[in-house]
């Protein structure tokens, strides 16, 4: 095209454009008079001015920038950042573009997050996101993604190397299905977990949202992008000079996604701490459940607006068979108000992780109401068996009592020591001391009752795990097992048994796995102050232990004595099958039935057969022997040479087994050997050295006191014993008893009172009788003593026989009197337990004027067991013979012995 | 690196103005990357709500890319032309570059317009546009360097008056004339195609 005639069309196209579209073409007609060549080509021109006005209007620079932006993911992509070797897209977020890498250094795969530019173009921002990136790198656990590092690209990009979790976003998975409530709780626990570890040191999320919670294929959750919104917070201060709306109003295109999270301070642009991530997971949970955000609105200033002031619609409204306590939590947690909300995501934790357990236990109530398939009860039997024989090759029990004890006593001690740690350093809630603590039993989940006796024994394992913790008042299996499918509640427990905090759970064994749910509840509060769940194949053992291991004695550094640290320490590893034996035994001994008791002998020989070396058996076996020799069957000797070889083993192979002591004591103590007093309290001190809890071995330790005439010493003793087991019958016979030895009978005949009357009622009734005669209620005694000896009448000892003497003798009559206490010698003959009966005969002497047969049997009561000084000294019975010389040389010998034992046990 | 970018890239510029081809070489591989990052920049705050002022990321980018103090005022104008050809160069490459891949599989599509009801072009349509505008420049050599340095240097009508010492008016009537007959070219060719 020549110059002239481009002119020429440039000329007519302006000019056309000058006029009106109806007007033009008469216009070019006229103008181009019959040059078809130039009408065309200004009139083809002219057809495209209108799409022209916008063309190419925008710079090509945008437009390349929008595609550049786009192309990234293929541009980097085979790209090397330091040793980072990028592979292919990930994906990306509001907070810029994910890519997969491979670590060349270490060999595995990392996930890269550029940030975008303008996040790190503040230096001052920039390096306090780095600061707050190595803390996160610092926080190891396991629902927290790992940040590897940051590393700046030679372009002045930054990008986060991070853990890469494969799976999918919280999201996209709901945009799949809804979730159950028991798996949105497994969810929401994991990342109230992250959260709480995070909170704990000093990190706030503010951005906790759908995408920012990865689900992992094996169910682990990861809570991605940790301390990242750092990186926004200047334009949240920015927006806190200004009104809400005009936030939004400025940020038209800001994702809803993120508005809806926000708590409402974060929204308002004030300052945020962890409370804003309870707000946002409370959101989450909203939206798990109903499939709805609890805040919505057409724009994200209607939204802003509805997260100030609306309250959402109850969770019930979209699922009507929510729990109760999901709704209570969950709106917990969107309390506008912060400091009416949870106020640490460990609190939220406590409680979701209760609700979780409760409603774990409710399906698993259901499901054993469920009459089980044949295949399933076959799976049962043989998993049974399985487990069995898995957890035994496991080596979970120790030489001493079992490993698992000292496990799952550290578990809660460190969970303990964890507590008072941060409630101590958290302001809100105030420090509460735990110096006492119950473990209730723990259910067994398993469906299968016979399994009754795993649970039982791991919650005794509990208690003597926690027990040697100096410190700590535990309470003693016989009390807690009273409560076994109690319907009170916690704090009622608590309150009976006068303990600071309840520990209860529950024990799952499916096949070879393991399932322990432990809390610890303060009970004045009801607060749950920790709680944990231990999933583990059994054979894991070894993992198990190191893992709990760790965990714990950093812990108990805080807290525990060197002594606890010792007592806990050791773990020797044992033939795993005589642990189930071990078990088993223990369920029935504890039944305290003969037939029970020769069950557990059973079950016991059979754990020390299988190893030999299972101090902790052997001393059961002991126990058992001791209780069928003592309860049972006392004519029969075997029983005392089998139990004396078993205590003997057990110390060989532990020597600071406290139930050992306990039995040697108890084997020493007896008729036949005189009852070597000093020798059994020093038994009876050793197993309270290394079992402070144990009740038993306090009981005992009063028994001798009491015998011994160290009266109040006694008392003491018994406080201890029943602070530890309030249902400890013995130790209550044992206070009145001590009380009638004082001569302070209304409280004798009130303590007395108050046992129960199945426990022993030949102890109980004659001291019962006792106290009565010595308050001059003479006619009750009668009765009392009647009627025992009509339920009783081979009075095995001659206790009853010999009380008769006493009451002929106060009423005068002395043949009466004299025949009773020949009856009463004779039928105490041979039993060697003489010395109750010896007393009751000194005191009917005494009462007929004769010192001479009185001082026989008073020193006859003093040689066989029973130089109760202070009794000897007050009572009211021996006065006709307070004036004989023979009678006041025997009462300073006895004062002598009893100032020595006084000063010297 | 980025702080230095600016200097080296005017450095490298007065050099390629002043008929040194070999700092082309050097200089667009940097511009690229330095785009690249303005490109995020830009995408990155749209993403999150702040939408830009048409001509601000292109402003940012002559502020970024281009030391001004450090350029003498004789040589601004020259500056805007040899700028816009080095823009030109640098997108269009990216496009065919675009072209390939797109062939390969990735779809991409980029406006060459605002409006709504602009027909969506193709990033093979910059290529187009680099032809068709080769064209026009053998029509009409300064209709060629309004639309390079409108288009491709983003340059204001004033700026492109100013190196083209013609008047505003000018500017527009060429501007104008120049779109009608390269959208007429495009859609002669796009016709073809289909």
């Amino acid at each position: 095209m020549k110059t002239d005639r481009w002119q020429q069309v440039e000329q007519l196209y302006h000019a056309a454009l000058e006029r009106n579209a109806d007007e033009r073409s008469a216009f070019l007609a006229q103008e181009c008079a019959g040059d078809e060549k130039l009408l065309r080509e200004v009139e083809s021109l002219l057809a495209y001015s209108d799409q022209a006005e916008n063309f190419i209007e925008s710079p090509a620079l945008e437009v390349a920038a929008k595609a550049m932006a786009q192309e990234q993911g293929t541009t980097v992509v085979g790209q090397t950042i330091n040793h980072y070797k990028i592979t292919s897209p990930l994906g990306r977020g509001g907070m810029g573009e994910v890519y997969l890498a491979q670590d060349t250094r270490l060999g595995r795969k990392v996930a890269l997050k550029f940030l975008p530019t303008h996040f790190t173009q503040d230096k001052q921002h920039l390096r306090r996101f780095q600061q707050e990136a190595r803390t996160v790198a610092g926080l190891s656990h396991p629902n927290v993604c790992t940040v590897h590092e940051v590393v700046e690209t030679t372009d002045g990009r930054h990008c986060i190397v991070m853990e890469y979790v494969e799976g999918m976003t919280l999201r996209q998975r709901l945009a799949q299905t809804r979730l159950s409530v028991l798996k949105t709780l497994d969810v929401v626990i994991q990342v109230a977990s992250a959260l709480s570890a995070a909170h704990a040191a000093g990190i706030v999320h503010r951005d906790i949202k759908l995408d920012n919670i990865m689900l992992r294929r094996d169910g682990y959750v990861k809570v991605l992008d940790f301390g990242l919104a750092k990186l926004t917070e200047h334009e949240a201060q920015l927006v806190d000079s200004r009104a809400p709306t005009k936030v939004i109003e400025t940020s038209p295109g800001m994702v809803m996604g993120t508005v809806s999270y926000m708590s409402p301070e974060q929204a308002r642009g004030l300052a945020v701490d962890a409370r804003t991530d309870v707000w946002s997971l409370g959101v989450v949970i909203y939206e798990m459940i109903t499939g709805n955000q609890p805040f919505q609105g057409a724009t994200p200033t209607d939204v802003i607006i509805a997260i100030a002031e609306r309250v959402p619609a109850p969770l019930s409204q979209s699922v009507p068979e929510i729990p109760t306590d999901l709704e209570r939590i969950v709106v917990r947690t969107l309390e506008k108000d912060r400091t009416k909300r949870y106020q640490t995501a460990n609190e939220l934790l406590i409680d979701l992780k209760r609700l979780s357990r409760e409603l774990e236990i409710g399906s698993a109530v259901d499901r054993s109401q469920q009459p089980l398939s044949g295949n399933e009860a076959a799976a049962t039997v043989s998993n049974e068996q399985l487990t069995t024989s898995g957890f035994l090759k496991s080596g979970w029990a120790g030489n001493r009592i079992p490993i698992l004890a000292a496990f799952v006593g550290m578990l809660i001690i460190g969970a303990l020591v964890y507590t008072w740690f941060f409630r101590n350093s958290s302001a809100t809630a105030p420090p509460t001391e735990i110096r006492s603590l119950a473990v209730l039993p723990m259910a067994n989940l398993s469906g299968d009752p016979s399994q009754d006796y795993f649970a039982d024994g791991m919650t005794e394992t509990l208690i003597s795990g926690l027990a040697k913790v100096g410190a700590l008042r535990v309470i003693s299996r016989t009390s807690v097992m009273q409560y076994k499918g109690s319907q009170k509640s916690l704090k009622e427990i608590a309150r009976e048994l006068n303990v600071d905090a309840i520990v209860e759970g529950s024990v799952q064994r499916f096949g070879e796995r393991v399932k322990i749910s432990l809390q610890l509840i303060n009970a004045p509060s009801d607060k749950h102050l920790w709680s944990g769940t231990y999933d583990r194949d059994l054979r894991d053992v070894a993992t198990l232990q190191n893992e709990v291991t760790r965990a714990a004695t950093e812990a108990i550094k805080i807290t525990l004595t060197p002594q606890d640290q010792v007592r806990l320490a050791r773990a020797n590893p044992i033939n795993p099958a005589a642990y189930d034996y071990f078990l088993r035994g223990r369920f029935y001994l504890n039944r305290q039935t003969k037939a029970d008791n020769e069950t557990a002998i059973e079950m016991f020989d059979r754990a020390v057969a299988a190893d030999p070396s299972f101090a902790a058996a052997h001393a059961e076996l002991a126990q058992a022997c001791v209780w069928r020799l003592f309860l049972f069957t006392p004519g029969e000797k075997q029983w005392e040479e089998k139990a004396f070889v078993a205590v003997e083993k057990a110390l060989k192979l532990d020597p600071d087994l406290a139930e050992a002591h306990l039995a040697r004591g108890r084997l020493l103590w007896t008729p036949a050997n005189h009852f070597p007093h000093d020798k059994a309290i020093q038994e009876y001190q050793r197993a309270l050295a290394f079992n402070p809890s144990l009740d038993e071995a306090r009981n005992q330790l009063a028994l001798v006191y009491c015998h011994i005439g160290l009266l109040d010493e006694a008392l003491q003793e018994l406080e201890k014993a029943l602070s530890v087991n309030p249902s400890n019958a013995l130790a209550r016979f044992r206070v009145g008893e001590t009380y009638l030895f004082q001569g302070k009978y209304e409280q004798a005949l009130a303590s007395l009172r108050n046992v129960p009357t199945d426990v022993n009622p030949a102890l109980v009734g004659h001291q019962t009788v006792w106290a009565l005669f010595n308050l001059g209620r003479k006619e009750e005694a009668v009765t009392t003593l009647e009627q025992f000896l009509r339920d009783y009448p081979d009075d095995n000892r001659g206790l009853y026989t010999s009380l008769q003497a006493v009451l002929a003798a106060s009423e005068g009559q002395e043949r009466e009197a004299e025949s009773k206490i020949e009856l009463a010698i004779e039928r105490g003959k041979g039993f060697g337990h003489f010395h109750h009966t010896a007393y009751h005969i000194a005191c009917a002497y005494a009462r007929m004027n004769k010192p001479e047969q009185a001082l026989k049997f008073l020193e006859k009561a003093a040689a066989e067991g029973f130089p109760c000084y202070p009794l000897f000294e007050s009572d009211s019975n021996l006065n006709n013979i307070r004036q004989d010389s023979g009678f006041k040389m025997f009462l300073t010998k006895q004062k002598q012995q009893w100032e020595y034992h006084r000063t010297n046990l | 690196m980025q702080t230095d970018s600016p200097k080296e890239i005017t450095r490298l510029l007065v050099a390629w103005s002043e008929g040194d081809q070999s700092a082309l070489e050097q200089l667009a591989p940097l511009v690229h990357s330095e785009l690249r990052r303005l490109a995020h920049h830009y995408m990155d705050r749209e993403r999150s709500g702040h939408t830009l002022q048409t001509s601000a990321l292109v402003n940012e980018a002559y502020i970024r890319l281009i030391d001004w103090k450090n350029v003498q005022w004789k040589n601004r104008a020259h500056f805007f032309a040899v700028s816009a050809q080095l823009m030109r160069r640098i997108l269009v490459d990216f496009a065919r570059e675009r072209q390939y891949l797109k062939r390969g599989g990735g779809a991409l599509q980029v406006s060459l317009g605002e409006a709504e009801s602009m027909v969506q072009y193709h990033s093979s349509d910059m290529v187009a546009l680099d032809e068709a505008l080769r064209s026009l420049a053998k029509v009409d050599a300064r209709k060629g360097q309004v639309v390079e340095m409108r288009f491709f240097g983003g340059l204001s009508v004033k700026e492109v008056a100013e190196v083209l010492k013609v008047s505003e008016e000018t500017v527009m009537r060429d501007w104008r004339l120049a779109k009608a007959w390269l959208l007429r070219e495009l859609g002669q060719e796009t016709s073809v195609e289909d």
